[in-house]
């Protein structure tokens, strides 16, 4: 799966198909603190992620 | 998961308020989580001028595009603050954004008021945390501007997030006076000091994020390279891993805060002089804006 994060690309291998709420415990993020974008659209978490997909992770914190 | 106003796809999930939501609800969610802190906290009306403190990022677009969508009058304000590639891009997306939704929008800059310096620049020279001298620089002009642009209200994008944050810290440190003057809403105390109001209140971070990255507001991403780090950011990870385990947590822990304010007593009440230098009100003699400039002036122009 290729994700892009603050401007850069990161590729992580699965070996199936995953929901969004895997995919944040997969990565140690919080909902809270970060989105997930599938074709430019948010995605709710019980929504499946396939292998060849390309997602945009957000962070949502700011310093004020 | 389905939306649960229409059923049709959600986009979002608010565990908070126990609501998924599809693209049209999410908007109309937002647009009533706005209007309701404007009257809950009686901020502003819509005779009312308003100047809405812009810097890039998504909550002060959000508020902005939020404010003109349910009819208010409001032009838009930044302040370029010289820190380098940060400031050039949260420029770009401010000018883009007063393009795609015809916000007018005043800029002002440090460096033509602070002898060609940037924040940065001016942390060193005052030796003082950067955060702090560029809190105080943009507290003094975004007054400055509304008061004499004839604005009666500075709208700034603080979210409950910001303040839920603000407020632990507070807590945590009892912080008295801070706890009593924490508000969603600081009235003019001053006939220069015009009111300022945070109509982002009761929306949180990520449902700001969410709106913006749904709408097109094409925000800022970047985050200011001297916040790394700090304890306020700290502790909202903390209240963040809170609301994770306890939804509501920080609306809960917000709004029974402004209800039970009465607990929290100013200190001593200041009494405010016109600055000898600009006229404007402060504590001393001098207020901090130009003793700032003048520590500036005095190492740039070797006096």
């Amino acid at each position: 799966m290729e994700i892009e994060f603050q401007g850069k690309t990161k590729t992580i291998e699965l070996s199936s198909k995953i929901k969004v709420k895997e995919l944040y415990k997969k990565l140690s993020m919080s909902p809270e603190e970060y989105l997930i974008l599938k074709d430019g659209k948010l995605i709710t978490h019980d929504k499946y992620l396939e292998p060849d997909d390309k997602i945009r992770i957000v962070k949502v914190v700011s310093g004020g | 998961m389905k939306c649960k106003i229409c059923k049709k796809d959600a986009i979002i999930h608010l565990p908070s308020h126990n609501l998924a939501l599809c693209e049209e609800h999410f908007f109309e969610f937002c647009k009533k989580r706005v209007e309701k802190a404007i009257k809950r906290y009686t901020l502003f009306t819509k005779e009312e001028k308003i100047l809405v403190a812009l810097s890039g990022g998504k909550d002060s677009l959000t508020v902005a595009y939020l404010l003109k969508e349910l009819g208010y009058n409001i032009e838009g304000y930044y302040i370029d603050l010289g820190i380098d590639i940060y400031s050039q891009k949260s420029f770009e997306k401010v000018e883009q954004f007063s393009k795609n939704f015809n916000i007018k929008v005043h800029v002002e800059r440090v460096k033509d008021l602070f002898f060609g310096l940037s924040i940065p620049e001016i942390a060193y020279i005052t030796r003082r945390p950067a955060c702090s001298i560029c809190g105080h620089i943009k507290r003094y002009l975004m007054n400055r501007f509304g008061y004499e642009h004839g604005f009666s209200v500075l709208v700034t994008g603080h979210n409950l997030d910001d303040e839920v944050g603000v407020l632990f810290g507070n807590i945590v440190n009892w912080k008295m006076g801070y706890l009593a003057r924490q508000s969603p809403l600081l009235p003019s105390s001053n006939k220069k000091l015009i009111k300022k109001a945070k109509p982002l209140v009761l929306c949180g971070e990520r449902e700001i994020a969410a709106f913006a990255l749904t709408y097109g507001l094409d925000y800022i991403e970047m985050e200011c390279p001297h916040v790394k780090g700090s304890t306020y950011l700290y502790n909202k990870g903390l209240i963040n891993k809170l609301e994770e385990r306890s939804p509501g947590s920080k609306l809960r822990f917000y709004q029974g805060f402004l209800e039970n304010k009465h607990l929290f007593r100013e200190d001593e009440k200041v009494e405010l002089h016109e600055c000898e230098v600009c006229g404007y009100p402060t504590t001393a003699h001098r207020c901090t804006f130009c003793n700032i400039r003048k520590k500036v002036e005095e190492k740039v122009m070797g006096k």
